[in-house]
């Protein structure tokens, strides 16, 4: 036979043998497995899921600036059932402030169904809202709701009956002006949740400032110009009666600022937890806790960490925080997202408080410079044992083209793969992909099958709830929540914890954190993807005081260390 | 290169193969209930997403070779379709036909004069309105991008740029199109294009080199972290602007002496970083950049003295207004 006869013969025989081989074979190997890119895979599941809302933030399009930052969303266990619920507080209008639709509260009815309960849960709140915290600030076993808001910041105590109660008159947590976002944590060590508000400026709707201009054309007025506000901690003295400290002690004569974000943990590995503050184009703070003896005390250290502007020296608009170790390395990295025709920012601790940026590094600056961010986090939606990260975007300014500003109004989202340390875009996934006004969004597994979920606040839009549906065969992960029933602390869902998971060679870290994404809180659920063949994970837990205990985890398992004082215990259960 | 097309097309192949497999995919609706059961796994093997990764890879190359003929076959039955692509252009983008002379719009001279004169706006107008009227001018496309790009309208920049270079007109400046296409790439932020282009410029042999060009070329290989061609460039782009023996552009390679310092902060190699960022601060003593620069390297190997002289420094430039970059052009 010819050569080119015998070559086709080839041809046709190599896909049969290779299917012959590759069904011999039997299945993956991990080696093969581990070194196989993952796609990520997201469906929207919002039209059956029962999350049916429409936010509303003012007018569309936006014409001042009190109505370009959305609203946020909480996660909030608030009947103890195990799993998380959805509040949305929801804004109003210009032209009524204090009189918007109204928040509303989605109980977590598993799979992947929620269920509209606000009318059974009292909340009654309608005054215009932005950011939101969850913790249970009196102890008693039920997670309350702090609410940032435009005009007096409401606390709503969980009664543990499914309804909740107004307290912000007596809890002492009612300030005024524009509050943005908010975190619990507990600051000084005395076993309750301390508050910190961050705020952003002064805003009359009744007298709104002119329009500015922006690249030539009239936008929207402020930050700029506008007057800022100070940033505002209480401290919690115990039942949920808080105390105010403004600027001054124990803060330190800090300036006031354009406040959008706040993250509370130990960012300089002292074992207390700080205070980073995100500034809209002004220099971020960081509060280093210097705290001792239950007397409260702050040393502001932005600058010289490294965390307050970017490599230039120059401030930015941060918007969204995101916590992760990038390298492995232990210790907290932040990334936080900024204005379009800038960078998105990665500062890498590299330890004792000292942040570097390494956004280059990591692939994340020239790619970031179309987008406007907000919301952002990292989370292993793969589950290839390293973390991906996604960005929210959408411009602030309704005239924002390509043409006119590099940016166009509606966005796409930013999502990352981490290919071995440096960042890769990945378009691949369709729902990430479409353009939206996107401002605020959690991160949960909130079907309980192990992998982690998004629901996405747009910019007087609609909800969207965006099902994790990436490939999981031979991939596999865990997750953790902290129970902390001492009894010496009223801190049950362990806030400022750190936990260090370990397998052969594979090191991840994870924050229990105060904050969130943006104008949301971080679920307090840990969640961790695993390289490929582990089957077992060792837990390190620093607990909030400092304490330790060590764990080791079978993979796929959604676990609960549970910290009495008669130990520490850890239950497990299956993925639903 | 080969090897990153190869993983390139297979992981698109996986990304089909999940596709297929889930939920929605074709191979779940035809298979229905049946879709997890060992035996249509077996049968499917390596075109299972759950497969073996080695062997679907293989499966699918030889898939392909077996494609191939009869795609060459049934192709060649008919009538070869018309190229899709602009016949004029190959795929880098880079002509192939000749360039054909035309007549010059006289207002493109009078936009000149305003633009040299620094009349940005002016010539803005001028140029926009004979785009208007003549869009098939490609001189004209060139000169509204300079204009849009000196506004720091990167993207319309862009745009007018890739008109122009779309075009089949010779007009002087046509060398330098890719030198400023790929600044506006590199600002618009589509680092893979600004390479692209700024990787043209610099192997033109018919265009002067430019210290910019290389100082760019510096920042696009640092961006990806390609930090040893990052810092080549950045030397080769000090070079050229001393061997220019132009004060005006050795000032303007400041940058790439702070740039420089980067990638030697990045290397751990702080002491040589420090060196050069007082080469920038020789060169502009009050780039704000610079002595930020200096501060946090200064913090960062324990020199607080020197350290605070130089926030000290920085704080009195920050103070007295000097542009903040990033965030400066906001309202």
């Amino acid at each position: 036979m010819t050569r080119p006869g015998l070559t086709f013969i080839g041809f046709l025989l190599a896909p049969t043998l290779s299917l012959i081989i590759g069904c011999e074979r039997g299945s993956s190997s991990s080696e093969q497995l581990a070194n196989s890119p993952v796609s990520m895979t997201f469906r929207d599941a919002t039209s059956a899921s029962g999350l049916e809302m429409t936010t509303r933030s003012g007018a569309l399009p936006s014409s001042q600036i009190l109505e370009v930052k959305g609203g946020g969303l909480a996660l909030i266990d608030y009947d103890g059932d195990g799993d998380r619920d959805l509040l949305v507080p929801n804004g109003a209008t210009l032209e009524d402030p204090e009189a918007g639709p109204g928040a509303r509260l989605f109980r977590n009815d598993g799979g992947l169904r929620f269920v509209d309960v606000t009318s059974d849960s009292g909340l009654s709140h309608r005054r215009w809202s932005f950011g939101v915290a969850v913790g249970d600030v009196d102890g008693d076993g039920h997670e309350d709701v702090f609410i940032a808001c435009f005009g007096p910041d409401v606390l709503l105590r969980n009664r543990g009956d499914g309804t909740f109660e107004d307290i912000s008159g007596s809890s002492g947590v009612d300030g005024g002006g524009w509050s943005t976002s908010a975190a619990f944590a507990d600051v000084d060590a005395d076993g309750d949740l301390d508050l910190f508000v961050t705020r952003y400026l002064d805003f009359d709707p009744e007298s709104p400032p002119p329009p500015a201009q922006f690249k030539g054309m009239a936008v929207l007025n402020g930050p700029r110009g506008l007057e800022p506000l100070s940033d505002v901690f209480y401290e919690n003295r115990g039942g949920g009666v808080f105390h105010r400290h403004e600027q001054g002690e124990p803060l330190g004569g800090l300036e006031p600022s354009y406040g959008l974000n706040v993250a509370i943990l130990d960012f300089t590995g002292d074992g207390k937890p700080d205070i980073l503050v995100g500034n809209d184009s002004m220099a971020n703070h960081l509060y280093r806790n210097e705290t001792e003896g239950g007397v409260l005390a702050f040393d502001e250290i932005g600058l010289a960490s490294g965390l307050a502007h970017d490599l230039n020296g120059y401030t930015q608009a941060t918007m969204g925080i995101a916590i992760g170790d990038v390298n492995a390395d232990g210790r907290p990295d932040v990334f936080t997202s900024n204005f379009s025709s800038d960078s998105n920012t990665m500062h890498v601790s590299a330890g004792d408080g000292i942040y570097d940026d390494r956004t280059r590094q990591y692939g994340l600056s020239l790619v970031s410079r179309p987008y406007l961010g907000w919301a952002s986090a990292f989370y292993d939606f793969d589950h290839d044992g390293d973390e991906d990260l996604l960005v929210l975007n959408g411009h602030v300014y309704p005239q924002a083209t390509r043409a006119s500003m590099d940016s166009e109004y509606e966005q796409p989202a930013l999502l990352f793969r981490n290919d071995d340390g440096r960042f890769t875009r990945d378009r691949s996934v369709g729902v990430f992909e479409a353009a939206h006004r996107d401002r605020s969004a959690v991160f949960d597994d909130l079907d309980g099958d192990g992998d982690i979920d998004v629901v996405v606040s747009e910019l007087n839009g609609p909800l969207r709830l965006l099902e994790n549906l990436s490939p999981r065969s031979g991939r596999n992960w865990v997750t953790i929540e902290l129970v902390d029933e001492d009894g010496a602390t009223a801190n049950r869902s362990a806030v400022g914890a750190l936990l260090h998971l370990r397998s052969g060679g594979w090191r991840a870290s994870r924050w229990v954190a105060g904050g969130g994404p943006f104008q949301s809180n971080w679920s307090p659920l840990v969640h961790a993807g695993l390289p490929v063949g582990t089957d077992q994970v060792e837990v390190e837990v620093v607990w909030p005081d400092g304490r330790r205990s060590e764990h080791r985890l079978d993979r796929g398992l959604r676990a609960t260390i549970r910290r009495t004082s008669e130990g520490v215990r850890v239950e497990s259960r299956e993925a639903d | 290169m080969k090897v990153k097309i190869k993983d390139a097309c297979f992981e698109q192949a996986n990304r089909v193969i999940s596709r297929l497999w889930s939920p929605k995919g074709a191979f779940s609706r035809v298979c229905g209930v049946w879709v997890h059961h060992p035996g249509v796994r077996f049968v499917f093997g390596p075109l299972h997403p759950s497969g073996d990764v080695f062997l679907r890879r293989h499966c699918l190359i030889a898939c392909l070779i077996f494609l191939v003929p009869f795609g060459v076959l049934l192709t060649g039955c008919t009538d070869a379709p018309p190229p899709t692509s602009d016949p004029q252009t190959d795929s880098a983008g880079t002509r192939s036909e000749p360039l054909v002379e035309v007549v010059d719009d006289e207002r493109i001279e009078v936009g000149r004069k305003l633009l040299r004169a620094g009349r940005v706006q002016e010539a803005d107008v001028l140029f926009e309105t004979v785009v208007r009227q003549r869009p098939e001018l490609a001189r004209a496309n060139f000169y509204r991008g300079l204009v849009l790009q000196k506004r720091k309208f990167h993207a319309g920049a862009l745009d007018r740029y890739q008109a122009a270079a779309d075009s089949n007109q010779a007009f002087p400046e046509r060398a330098t199109l890719p030198y400023f296409m790929a600044w506006s790439a590199y600002h618009a932020g589509e680092p893979d294009r600004a390479r692209i282009e700024i990787d043209r410029f610099l192997a033109d042999p018919d265009v002067v080199p430019r210290a910019d060009a290389s100082f760019l070329s510096g920042l696009i290989h640092f961006d990806a972290d390609r930090l040893s061609e990052a810092e080549a460039d950045f030397r080769r782009a000090i070079e050229r602007s001393q061997a220019s023996g132009d004060s005006a552009e050795m000032r303007d390679m400041t940058r790439a002496w702070v740039r420089h310092a980067d990638v030697l902060s990045r290397l751990d190699r702080d002491r040589e970083a420090l060196v050069s960022i007082d080469r920038a601060l020789e060169l502009d003593p009050d780039l704000t950049e610079s002595w930020f620069r200096k501060y946090t390297i200064l913090t960062r190997i324990g020199d607080e003295q020197e350290a605070a002289s130089a926030r000290t420094r920085w704080e009195e430039l920050r103070d007295q207004g000097v542009p903040s970059g990033s965030t400066g052009d906001l309202p």
